[in-house]
C-alpha cells in the first residue's frame, strides 16, 4: 500500500530540484518551492514518507526559547501551524493547549525570570509561573518537582504524521513528485557545482539538491565532499494505555531530560534521554532507557504508577555540538543546500521549509534563517540555547 | 479470603453482585457463567466485545480488578474477594449511549479526524477535546492497586531461557537440564498451555495418551525438577545485548540467557466476516478452555467453522459439553488444517451437520443471536448464540522473529526482509519449537531433544 501522495512509477531523468529524504523537513521544503513556482521538484526516499524521525517524535511545539536566533525561528514555524490546516486542506491536530517548560531546580527557578525577560525582547510572549500556579496548571504532577516553570500559552503538540501527511499531498497536489523505496548514494558534483544525485536505479540530474536526510544526512554530506562536525544520536519514547485527561499542556522538564503531552485518547506520550548521547542509528529500543523513562514519568507524575506502556519505539536524528539546526547552501558546493542537524526538527519544520524555499528562489538568505547557516560550525562559533532537553555530551 | 480447600467455591463481586466460582477459574468465565456476555466496549465505535480468544491475545476482556484498569479477564484466575467491573460504556456497559458513534459509522470512517475542521482551527481544537471525553479515556488505578503491581527487578542466572510452558516448552526444559543446564521456563498461568483443553493423541516416550494428560506429566516432572525455575509470567521483550526481561507478579527478572528456547505456541485467527467481533464469537482454543479447563459452557447452540480438521474435534467438545452443535460450516476451498484432528475436511462429509459453504456474517444487535451461512450461493440465516471459529492456527513467533530483528539491527529500510526468516531451524543462541516453529503436531520427544541441544551448547555441562 502506498500513502495518497506518493508517486508511482520511476523518476525521470533530471529536475529542477532534487530533494534526499521526505521526512517532515524535506516534504515541507518541496511544499514551499512548488508553492512559490518551482513544481519541477523530486523528493526521493529510501524509506516511506515519514518513516524516518518525522513520525516517531513527540511532536511538541514551542518558541519560547531562551536564544534570539531559536526564539525568532521557531515562533515563525508556531505561526504557521495555526494556519497550515487550512493551508493544506488536512486537520494536522494541532492542539495550542500550551507548553511549560518545567523548573525542578534552584539553578532553573533563579534563571527563570532572566529567560522570560529575554522572550519578551524578541516578542515571544510567555508567562513565569510560581509554583502554586504551575501546580494548577498540572495539579497531577509531583510537587516536589513542579517547582516553577514557563508556559507559553499558544504553542502545544500536532499531529506528527498527520503533518507529514499533509504537506505530501500538498506537495503532490501542488506538482511535486515524491518517490518511496528509491535510496540516494551520492550527491554528484562538478567544479564546486551540484550536478545531481546517484541512486540505486541510476544518476538523475539536479541544478539543486536539498539535502533533508535527517540522522543520515552526515553520510551524505561526506559524499559531496562537506565535512561538518556531526554525529547521529538515537532518541526513545513510550506510550502509555488511555487514562483519563490529566494532562492538558505539553511538558518539558530539562532537569529530568524528558518531555511529554497526552494524546486526545488520553495516551500519554513522553520520552527521556540520559546523559551522553546514544551514537548509533538502530532502531531498536533499549531496556535501560525504558526503565528511565518508567521511573522518571512515574516521578513526575506518580498517578502513572500501575499505567500500562502500550508500546515504545526509537528514532534517530543528527545533531552539531550547539544543537543548532543547520540551514542553507553547503560551503564550497553550489546548488547543495542543507536542512539537516535537527533535534527539534518536528516544530522547526514549517518555518524551515518556507525560509530554504525562499533562499533557493530568490538567492538571498532570510535574516532569520541566517544565523543557522553551516559556516558557523566551521568557524567554530555556536548558537547558545539553554532550554533544550537534548544533551550535548559536554562538548558546546 | 482464599477457600481451605482447593474445590470450594470462592466468592468475588462483580458490579456490585456477589458471583461464585471455583478458585483457578478465570474472572472472565466466571462473569460468563453469570450470564453477561458483554465485557467490553471498542475504543472509538463502542462496539460490544466479549470473551474471544481465551489467551490474552485479543483485547477483548479487559476489566477494572480491585481498582486496576485494563486486566485481562481470560486470564486472570479468580483467588477470591476482588472487586470487578466493567469499564466502558455509559450509563454502562450493558446499555451504551454513545454505541451512536457506531450507528453513525457510515458518517464517521476511519481517519475522519483529518477531514473534519480544517479551517477552523478552535472548532478543530474543541472537537478534539469531546472526542478524547467521547472515546472513554481511562482511568487511573488506585494508589493501593499501583502499590499492588509495583515490582522489584533481580538479576536471573539460567543458561537456558524457556519461553512457554506448553507440551514443547516443558519438554525442552526437561531436555536443557537433563545435560546439567540450569534452566528458566516461563509461562503465564498453568503448564501446559493449550494442550490442557486439547483431546488430540501425543506420542511421547514410545507411549500415545490425550495431549491433556501428556501435558499434565510433563508439568509435573518440571514442577519437580530442581534445576528448573518455573515463573509464572511473561517475556517483555527482547532488547539489544540480549536482554530479555520477564514480568512476573511483583517482580522483574532479567534474564541474559546463553540459549534462548522459544516455545510460544499458536494464535487462533479469526475469521472475516462482518460482525467477527460480536460477544459469542469465540476462537477455537477459547472455546475448549472454557469447557476443559474453567468447566463453564454458557451457550446452547453452536455453529461451528472451519477450515479443514479442527472442527469435528470443537465439535464433538461442545456436544460432550450439552451444546447442541447446529452446523459445522467448512469453508469452501480450505486445505487441510495443519492440527491434530480426525483428518482433512472432506472425511467430514458423512456427518449431516457439515455444509460446505461460507460463513457470511454474525448477527444479532448486541451479541451473537444468528449466523448467516452461504451454502450454493443461497444465504441461510441459522440461530445460535456461539460461532466456534476453528481455522488453521499461526505460529505465535513474535519473540523469535523479535530477536532476529533485534540482532540484525534496525536501520530504516523498506520491507526489511526479516518476516520471511527461516525460524524451523536452531540459530546460534536460540531455538523455536513446536507450533512456534510451524511443527504441526505435538511432538514432545523431538522438544526435548532440542531442549537437551540447547542445554549442552549453552556450555554449563563441564563438572557436572
Ligand atoms: C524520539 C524523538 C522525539 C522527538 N521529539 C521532538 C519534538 O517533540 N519536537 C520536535 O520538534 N522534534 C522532535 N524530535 C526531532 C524531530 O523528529 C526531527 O528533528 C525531525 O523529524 C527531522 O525531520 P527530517 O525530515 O529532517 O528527518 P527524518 O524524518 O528522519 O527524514 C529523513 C528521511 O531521509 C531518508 N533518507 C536518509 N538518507 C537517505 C538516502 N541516502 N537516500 C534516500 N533517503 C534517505 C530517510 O529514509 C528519512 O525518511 C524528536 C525526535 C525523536 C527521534
Ligand atoms: S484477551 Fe481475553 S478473550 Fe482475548
Amino acid at each position: 500500500m502506498t500513502l495518497p501522495g506518493v508517486a508511482t512509477g520511476r523518476p525521470k531523468a533530471g529536475y529542477d530540484v532534487v530533494v534526499v529524504g521526505a521526512g517532515v523537513q524535506g516534504l515541507a521544503t518541496a511544499y514551499e518551492l512548488a508553492r512559490s513556482g518551482v513544481t519541477n521538484v523530486a523528493v526521493l526516499d529510501r524509506s516511506w514518507p515519514g518513516g524516518g524521525a518525522s513520525g516517531r517524535n513527540g511532536e511538541m511545539i514551542r518558541s519560547a526559547f531562551s536564544s534570539r536566533e531559536w526564539a525568532q525561528l521557531f515562533d515563525l514555524s508556531l505561526r504557521r501551524f495555526s494556519e497550515l490546516s487550512a493551508e493544506l486542506d488536512f486537520n494536522i491536530l494541532f492542539s495550542p493547549s500550551g507548553y511549560l517548560v518545567l523548573s525542578t531546580t534552584d539553578e532553573e527557578l533563579r534563571r527563570q525570570d532572566l529567560v522570560a525577560a529575554k522572550q519578551a525582547e524578541y516578542g515571544v510572549q510567555s508567562e513565569i509561573l510560581d509554583a502554586a500556579e504551575v501546580r494548577r496548571l498540572v495539579p497531577h504532577a509531583n510537587p516536589e518537582l513542579a517547582r516553577g516553570g514557563i508556559f507559553q500559552r499558544r504553542a502545544g503538540f500536532a499531529h506528527h504524521d498527520a503533518v507529514v501527511w499533509g504537506y505530501l499531498r500538498a506537495a503532490a497536489r501542488a506538482g511535486v513528485s515524491v518517490f518511496s523505496g528509491v535510496d540516494v548514494h551520492a550527491v554528484l558534483t562538478s567544479g564546486g557545482r551540484v550536478t545531481g544525485v546517484r541512486t540505486d536505479g541510476g544518476d538523475i540530474a539536479a541544478d539543486i539538491v536539498v539535502n533533508a536526510a535527517g540522522a543520515y544526512s552526515d553520510d551524505l554530506n561526506l559524499t559531496a565532499d562537506v565535512h561538518l562536525p556531526l554525529v547521529k544520536a538515537r532518541l526513545e519514547m513510550i506510550v502509555t494505555e488511555p487514562v483519563k485527561p490529566f494532562l492538558r499542556c505539553a511538558v518539558a522538564t530539562p532537569h529530568l531530560l524528558g518531555y511529554c503531552h497526552q494524546t486526545a485518547r488520553g495516551e500519554f506520550v513522553g520520552g527521556t534521554e540520559l546523559p551522553g548521547h546514544d551514537e548509533t542509528d538502530s532502531l531498536n529500543t533499549t531496556y535501560h532507557m525504558l526503565r528511565d523513562m518508567a521511573t522518571k514519568w512515574v516521578r513526575l507524575f506518580p498517578d502513572l504508577g500501575g499505567v500500562r506502556i502500550l508500546r515504545n519505539w526509537a528514532g534517530t536524528v543528527s545533531q552539531a555540538p550547539d544543537l543548532a539546526p543547520v540551514l542553507g547552501e553547503a560551503p564550497g558546493v553550489s546548488g547543495y543546500h542543507l536542512s539537516i542537524a535537527w533535534v527539534y526538527g518536528f516544530m522547526g519544520a514549517p518555518a524551515a521549509g518556507r525560509l530554504l524555499a525562499e533562499s533557493i528562489t530568490t538567492g538571498r538568505v532570510p535574516a532569520v534563517m541566517a544565523p543557522f547557516e553551516a559556516r558557523r560550525l566551521i568557524e567554530g562559533r555556536s548558537i547558545a540555547e539553554s532550554t533544550l532537553v537534548v544533551t550535548t555530551d559536554g562538548r558546546s | 479470603m482464599t477457600s481451605a480447600h482447593p474445590d470450594e467455591p470462592v466468592a468475588f463481586t462483580f458490579e456490585g453482585r456477589t458471583l461464585s466460582a471455583r478458585p483457578g477459574q478465570s474472572i472472565a468465565s466466571a462473569i460468563l457463567q453469570s450470564g453477561t456476555p458483554v465485557l467490553t466496549r471498542s475504543f472509538k465505535y463502542r462496539r460490544p466485545r466479549g470473551y474471544t480468544c481465551g489467551y490474552d491475545i485479543c483485547g477483548n476482556c479487559p476489566v477494572t480488578i480491585n481498582g486496576l484498569p485494563g486486566v485481562t479477564s481470560c486470564t486472570t484466575p479468580v483467588r477470591g474477594g476482588e472487586v470487578v467491573r466493567r469499564e466502558r460504556g455509559w450509563p454502562s456497559t450493558d446499555r451504551d449511549l454513545l454505541r451512536a458513534t457506531d450507528l453513525m459509522a457510515r458518517f464517521v470512517p476511519a481517519g475522519f479526524q483529518f477531514r473534519l475542521f480544517r479551517s477552523r482551527p478552535r472548532l478543530a481544537h474543541l472537537a478534539e477535546k469531546v472526542m478524547g471525553r467521547v472515546a472513554g479515556a481511562g482511568r487511573f488505578p488506585t494508589p493501593q492497586a499501583a502499590r499492588a503491581v509495583r515490582t522489584r527487578t533481580e538479576v536471573d542466572a539460567a543458561d537456558v531461557l524457556v519461553v512457554g510452558g506448553g507440551i514443547s516448552g516443558c519438554a525442552a526444559a526437561l531436555g536443557a537440564a537433563g545435560t546439567g543446564a540450569s534452566v528458566t521456563l516461563v509461562h503465564p498461568g498453568r503448564l501446559g498451555g493449550r494442550a490442557n483443553a486439547r483431546d488430540s493423541i501425543v506420542t511421547h516416550d514410545r507411549e500415545t495418551a490425550p495431549a491433556a494428560e501428556v501435558a499434565g506429566r510433563l508439568a509435573s516432572a518440571v514442577l519437580a525438577h530442581d534445576d528448573i525455575r518455573v515463573v509464572d509470567g511473561f517475556v517483555m521483550s527482547y532488547f539489544e545485548t540480549g536482554m530479555i526481561p520477564v514480568v512476573a507478579d511483583g517482580l522483574v527478572l532479567e534474564c541474559r540467557p546463553k540459549h534462548l528456547v522459544v516455545a510460544t505456541g499458536s494464535y487462533d485467527v479469526p475469521g472475516l466476516f462482518p460482525g467477527n467481533d460480536k460477544p459469542g464469537v469465540v476462537l477455537a482454543d477459547g472455546v475448549s478452555k472454557l469447557l476443559r479447563v474453567d468447566r463453564v459452557v454458557p451457550w446452547r447452540r453452536a455453529v461451528v467453522m472451519t477450515d479443514g480438521g479442527r472442527g469435528r474435534p470443537l465439535a464433538d467438545q461442545l456436544e460432550q459439553a450439552g451444546v447442541e452443535v447446529v452446523a459445522i460450516v467448512v469453508q469452501r476451498g480450505a486445505g487441510a488444517s495443519p492440527e491434530p484432528g480426525p483428518g482433512p475436511a472432506d472425511r467430514q462429509l458423512d456427518d449431516e451437520r457439515v455444509l460446505l459453504g461460507t460463513v457470511r456474517a454474525a448477527r444479532g444487535a448486541r451479541v451473537l443471536r444468528a449466523v448467516d451461512v452461504e451454502v450454493d450461493g443461497r444465504v441461510r440465516t441459522i440461530r445460535a448464540d456461539l460461532l466456534c471459529v476453528a481455522l488453521a492456527p499461526r505460529p505465535a513467533n513474535d519473540l523469535a522473529l523479535q530477536r532476529q530483528y533485534v540482532t540484525a539491527g534496525t536501520t530504516q529500510t523498506v520491507g526489511g526482509g526479516w518476516a520471511g526468516a527461516d525460524l524451523s531451524a536452531s540459530t546460534p543462541g536460540m531455538s523455536v519449537v513446536g507450533s512456534a516453529a510451524g511443527w504441526t503436531s505435538d511432538d514432545p520427544d523431538r522438544a526435548h531433544a532440542v531442549g537437551a541441544a540447547a542445554g549442552s551448547g549453552s556450555g554449563s555441562t563441564q563438572g557436572k
